[in-house]
C-alpha cells in the first residue's frame, strides 16, 4: 500500500474543460486527443475516468475510483459521505428557488408543493423552514414545472439566468451555492493518504 | 452455480471459525431478533437525527413492517438488541457477547449484510475503555480468520476532540456542522466555521493536530504538537494546564501504540463519529480487497458506547424480548461458568450500560472474490 497510481472519476459535460485544462496549469498534462473514457496522465501517477455525473458518486462511493470531481450539489444529493479534499476555483453556481413572476412568497403559502432534481437539498430546505410543501422528484427541464402546472415552485441551480428569463421565471430565493469539489472515498483515503495529500498540494485546492 | 454455493459454504465455515474464536475468548453466542420494536429505536433516531437537517435518518435506513399497533423493523442493527437483551435480563455486568446474523439496510452496497461482531458490556465507561487492547487483539485475529493479512486500524479518541470544542466542560451546542466537518475532514472549514484564528491556533497546528499519524511518526508529531499554540490554547480557552491535557488525552493514545500490534494503528481523529452514545475509543478497520477489482473496504467497525436502560427500552418490559433467549454456548463452558459466578456475587442491576464491540462486515469478502 505505498505508491499507488490513483483514479480520479469526472462528470462528462460541462466540467470535463476546465478540469483538464486546471490540471495541465499544475503540471498533470493528459492526451485529450484519444477519444477514450480513460485518461492517463503522461507525468503522474493518476488517471481519470469520465463517468456520466448521476453515477459519480456511485463510482466513488463504492471504491471503484479513488477520487472524484463533482459538484457539491451532486455529492449532496448522493448521500454518501466522502471525503472532502477542496474546491476548485471555478464552476461555482446558485441554488435558487424559482416561481412565476408574482407567485407568492413560499412562506406566505399554507400548503405547496416544489418541484427539483435536488430532492435532498429540497427536502433540507422545507425542514429547515418548517413548510407544508409537497416535493415533486424530475429529472430534467425543471423550470417547465411552473409554467405548466406541476408544482408553483422549483428549486434548482442557476449560473447565467438566462434560461429562467427565457421560460418568464424569476428567482425567488437563494438558498444555497454549489462548487466543484475533489472528493475521495473513505476507505481509499485512509489507506493511500499519503499519495492523496501530494496530489492535493499538487493541485493547491 | 455450484461453485457460488462452494464458495458460500466456505463463507460461512469461515463465519464459523471466527464464532468458534471468539467463544474460545470468553464471548456467549447470541441470539438477536429478526424482527423488533420500531420504537426501541428512538434514541438513536435522536442522536442522529439532530445532526440532519431532514430527520427519519433511521427511517431511511430500515425496512418497517407496518402493523396495527406498533410497527415493527427488521433487525438492523445488532448492538442495541443485544443491550435491550441483557437489560430483558437483568443481566449483570461485566458480560461478553458475540453474534453472528444477517441485517438489513435500505442503503449501502449490500441491502442484506452480515453483521459479525464480539461486545463486552460494562457498566462504567472507564472498564470499557480498558477493554481496548484485548479488543484490538481479537479484531485482529478475526480479520486474519477472513483470510486478510494486509489492513490498518485507524482510530480516534472522542474525549481528544471534545475537548478542542468544550468550554467549561459545555459542548458547544454546534456540534452537527463541527462533527460533519471532521467525518469529511474538511479541516479548513472547520478552522474559519469555528474561528480558531481568533482563537489563536494557526492553521498549520489545526492541520497538524488532525494528521493521520502511524507507530513511527506519532512521538514527532507529539513534539510537533507540542511546540505549537495547541497548549496555550487549552489554557486560555479551558484553563486546562498542558500536562493535565498530555495526561489525560495523549498518554493513553501513544499507550495504544506501544502495543504488541500498534504497528496496524494510526490515529486518526476523524474516525469520531456524530452518534452521542459514542465515547472513548473509536476505531475502523480498512483493507484492500478483491481479486479481480481493487477495492479498499472498510472491514470493521467498533469502540466504546453507552447507553442508558431508560433510552434503549420504550418500556420497562419490552414485551418482543419475551421469546427470547440467550443461548448457552457449549464451545466455551468455562466462561460460561465465569459469567455465572460473577452473577452470583454481585447482583446489582446497573442503570447504563457501557461496552466496547466491534463489528466485522465479512461481505465484501464474498462479493469480492466472485469469478466475474
Amino acid at each position: 500500500m505505498t505508491t499507488r497510481n490513483l483514479s480520479i472519476a469526472v462528470g462528462k459535460g460541462r466540467l470535463e474543460s476546465p478540469i483538464l485544462d486546471y490540471f495541465a496549469a499544475k503540471q498533470l498534462h493528459f492526451d485529450k486527443t484519444k477519444r477514450n473514457l480513460t485518461l492517463i496522465c503522461k507525468n503522474y501517477n493518476i488517471r481519470m475516468l469520465f463517468v456520466k455525473n448521476s453515477d459519480l458518486s456511485q463510482y466513488v462511493h463504492n471504491g471503484i475510483v479513488d477520487l472524484g470531481i463533482a459538484g457539491s450539489d451532486t455529492i449532496h444529493e448522493s448521500e454518501y459521505h466522502f471525503v472532502l479534499l477542496g474546491e476548485f476555483p471555478f464552476g461555482k453556481t446558485k441554488i435558487c428557488l424559482i416561481a412565476k413572476q408574482h407567485t407568492s412568497p413560499i412562506e406566505s403559502v399554507p400548503v405547496t408543493s416544489i418541484a427539483s432534481k435536488y430532492t435532498r437539498i429540497t427536502r433540507d430546505f422545507v425542514q429547515r423552514r418548517q413548510l407544508n410543501a409537497e416535493i415533486i422528484p424530475l429529472q430534467g427541464s425543471v423550470e417547465l414545472a411552473p409554467r405548466l402546472g406541476l408544482a408553483p415552485y422549483i428549486i434548482d441551480l442557476v449560473d447565467t439566468g438566462d434560461t429562467i428569463k427565457a421560460n418568464n421565471l424569476v428567482i425567488q430565493e437563494e438558498i444555497g451555492s454549489t462548487s466543484v469539489q475533489l472528493i475521495a472515498n473513505q476507505a481509499s483515503y485512509k489507506l493511500h493518504y499519503r499519495d492523496i495529500d501530494k496530489l492535493v498540494e499538487l493541485l493547491q485546492l | 452455480m455450484k461453485n457460488y454455493f462452494t464458495r458460500y459454504d466456505n463463507y460461512l465455515s469461515t463465519i464459523a471459525n471466527i464464532q468458534s474464536h471468539l467463544s474460545s475468548k470468553g464471548y456467549l453466542r447470541t441470539h438477536i431478533p429478526l424482527v423488533d420494536k420500531q420504537s426501541n429505536y428512538n434514541f438513536l433516531e435522536n442522536s442522529l437525527s439532530k445532526n440532519h437537517n431532514s430527520g427519519n435518518e433511521t427511517l431511511r435506513e430500515q425496512y418497517v413492517v407496518l402493523m396495527d399497533k406498533e410497527n415493527k423493523v427488521i433487525r438492523f442493527d445488532s448492538t442495541v438488541s443485544l443491550a435491550q437483551l441483557l437489560r430483558k435480563h437483568n443481566t449483570v455486568l461485566p458480560f461478553k457477547a458475540q453474534y453472528a446474523n444477517t441485517v438489513l439496510h435500505k442503503r449501502g452496497p449490500f441491502n442484506e449484510t452480515w453483521q459479525l461482531g464480539a461486545e463486552h458490556f460494562y457498566s462504567a465507561l472507564t472498564d470499557a475503555d480498558k477493554a481496548f487492547p484485548e479488543m484490538l487483539e481479537i479484531l485482529c485475529e478475526s480479520i486474519n480468520i477472513l483470510g486478510i493479512q494486509d489492513f490498518f486500524i485507524h482510530i480516534g479518541y472522542v474525549p481528544l476532540v471534545h475537548s478542542l470544542f468544550e468550554r467549561n466542560n459545555d459542548i458547544i451546542a454546534d456540534q452537527s456542522k463541527i462533527y460533519a466537518y471532521i467525518r469529511n475532514r474538511s479541516f479548513d472549514a472547520l478552522y474559519r466555521h469555528y474561528g480558531f484564528n481568533e482563537k489563536g491556533i494557526s492553521i498549520q497546528a489545526f492541520h497538524h493536530l488532525f494528521k493521520i499519524v502511524d507507530k513511527n511518526t506519532i512521538n514527532e508529531w507529539y513534539a510537533t504538537l507540542n511546540q505549537s499554540e495547541i497548549p496555550n490554547y487549552y489554557h486560555a480557552h479551558n484553563s486546562l494546564d498542558w500536562h493535565t491535557i498530555e495526561k489525560k488525552y495523549f498518554d493513553p493514545i501513544r499507550s495504544l501504540f506501544s502495543t504488541r500490534l500498534g504497528f496496524r494503528l494510526r490515529l486518526d481523529l476523524s474516525e469520531v463519529p456524530e452518534t452521542s452514545f459514542h465515547y472513548g475509543t473509536l476505531f475502523s478497520a480498512y483493507a484492500i480487497l478483491g481479486t479481480h477489482a481493487d477495492r479498499p473496504i472498510c472491514i470493521a467497525r467498533g469502540g466504546n458506547y453507552i447507553f442508558d436502560y431508560d433510552d434503549i427500552s420504550t418500556s420497562a418490559n419490552p414485551s418482543h424480548l419475551e421469546t427470547l433467549k440467550i443461548p448457552t454456548d457449549k464451545g466455551s463452558k468455562k466462561n460460561s461458568k465465569e459469567n455465572s459466578q460473577k452473577d452470583n456475587k454481585k447482583p446489582t442491576i446497573p442503570t447504563t450500560i457501557a461496552g466496547m464491540g466491534f463489528t466485522l462486515y465479512p461481505d465484501p469478502l464474498l462479493e469480492l472474490t466472485h469469478d466475474h
